[in-house]
């Protein structure tokens, strides 16, 4: 699957300028800038039982925010931060759903989850870059490929900002 | 004083989806009154207003004044309680309690899942028929026919380390063979049968979604069982591993 999906990236690079194509802005590479605009999102909300509530939001240059509401260790406002080539691999996430094409469909009895339970955690992302943004609202009660994929990306922004040490207040041993 | 099932049942199907008898809507970190409340919003009862939880459309869900006028169900657009927030709404427990209490027994009232399943498990009225077990036991123990209505189901969450939840056992409201068992509770109210067409909930079975870390504790008000010969009895106490 990865080799003819790359296939078919290099392709869409070598024929699109051919055919005069508008092509939608890749996001950077490996030793590509960071666009200045670039802002990830990640919202999570609560369910039944109580979920961790809390919100994070990294900017291009590494600074990470965090707010913690509800049902989490660190309540309030935390600054952090990551490097770039953490910033690369979560966009590389997003660019692996190809998430600016998504429909925002997978919330709460949204079109592709008309029989959702009740009670589960809501969760947004949302990215930023290049002049681009989209939105993503993906409900724990909706499943399939797409939900998997927005699961991925969200666990992915979970494990890199190392939220666990504020949602459980415990530092995990090195 | 033995559990009264069908009186704990009556009190839940008419309280399933309302704020309960008490006029008490259980918040994180405490309560609402509900009289507070209709004089703050002017909701009065004798205007016909009454407090019900509603689906939030995002997969909470809220307490609203509705009240029925000119054959439609009106709507107060502010919500009394809400799903999230320092005042989010956490009425299973205290909900829960109510319908034991409907039933005659004796606890000591609470909206604290972990406290109510610890004071249940120790009583001296019940009888732990499993004890954060999975599903698949849990179930076992249910088809043997020994867990009843208005018995207790305790939700064990590992990453807390505590119950978050409880529920009433209401028996196989739907029936059938593939019928496993249902439950009701508040903070997301269901009813078994009754949750879909009021909320779009179709998880009021007694296990609901599966979770990392989730197990089960069924607690087995043991007062009405059918008495046991001295001879059995002998090498019945303890725990037995089903299946």
């Amino acid at each position: 699957m990865c080799g003819s999906h790359l296939a078919a990236v290099l392709l869409s690079i070598i024929a699109l300028p051919l055919l005069g194509g508008a092509q939608a802005p890749q996001l950077p590479r490996a030793t590509q800038a960071i666009p200045d605009d670039t802002i990830i999102t990640l919202q999570r909300g609560n369910c039944e039982g109580g979920c961790p509530v809390y919100r994070v939001i990294i900017f291009s240059d590494g600074d990470v925010i965090w707010n913690g509401q509800e049902h989490v260790a660190k309540t309030g406002v935390i600054l952090s931060h990551i490097e770039p080539n953490q910033i690369r691999a979560l966009l590389a996430s997003f660019e692996a759903a190809d998430y600016f094409h998504l429909e925002n469909i997978y919330g709460y009895r949204g079109k592709a989850c008309p029989q959702a339970d009740i009670g589960k955690v809501m969760t947004r992302t949302t990215l930023v870059t290049g002049g681009r943004s989209q939105t993503m609202s993906h409900y724990a009660g909706c499943v399939g490929p797409v939900p998997d994929q927005l699961s991925a990306i969200e666990k992915k922004i979970d494990q890199t900002v190392n939220t666990s040490r504020w949602i459980t207040g415990k530092t995990p041993a090195k | 004083m033995s559990l009264n099932r069908q009186a704990a049942l009556d009190y839940a199907k008419k309280f399933w989806n309302r704020v309960c008898d008490d006029g008490k809507i259980c918040i994180k970190g405490g309560a609402f009154l509900l009289a507070d409340k209709r004089r703050k919003m002017g909701a009065p009862e004798s205007a016909g207003w009454f407090a019900v939880y509603v689906s939030d459309g995002s997969g909470g869900e809220k307490a609203v004044f509705q009240r029925v006028k000119g054959g439609a169900v009106e709507e107060m657009p502010d919500a009394i309680a809400v799903w999230s927030g320092a005042e989010g709404l956490d009425d299973c427990t205290h909900y829960v309690s109510r319908c034991l209490i409907a039933g005659g027994v004796a606890l000591k009232e609470t909206a604290r899942a972990n406290e109510l399943s610890l004071a249940m498990i120790d009583s001296s009225h019940t009888k732990t028929l499993a004890l954060r077990t999975t599903k698949a036991q849990g179930q076992k123990v249910i088809d043997a026919g020994v867990f009843k209505t208005g018995d207790l189901v305790a939700y064990y969450m590992k990453s807390k380390g505590r119950y978050d939840h409880t529920a009433m056992f209401v028996g196989k409201q739907v029936g059938g063979s593939t019928d496993p068992g249902g439950i009701t509770c508040h903070t997301v109210c269901r009813f078994q049968g009754l949750s879909a067409a009021w909320n779009g909930a179709t998880d009021d079975n007694w296990f609901l979604h599966d979770e990392d870390g989730r197990s089960y504790t069924l607690v087995h008000f043991s007062d009405d069982d059918p008495a046991i010969s001295a001879a059995t009895l002998k090498w019945l106490p303890g725990w037995w591993k089903v299946g």
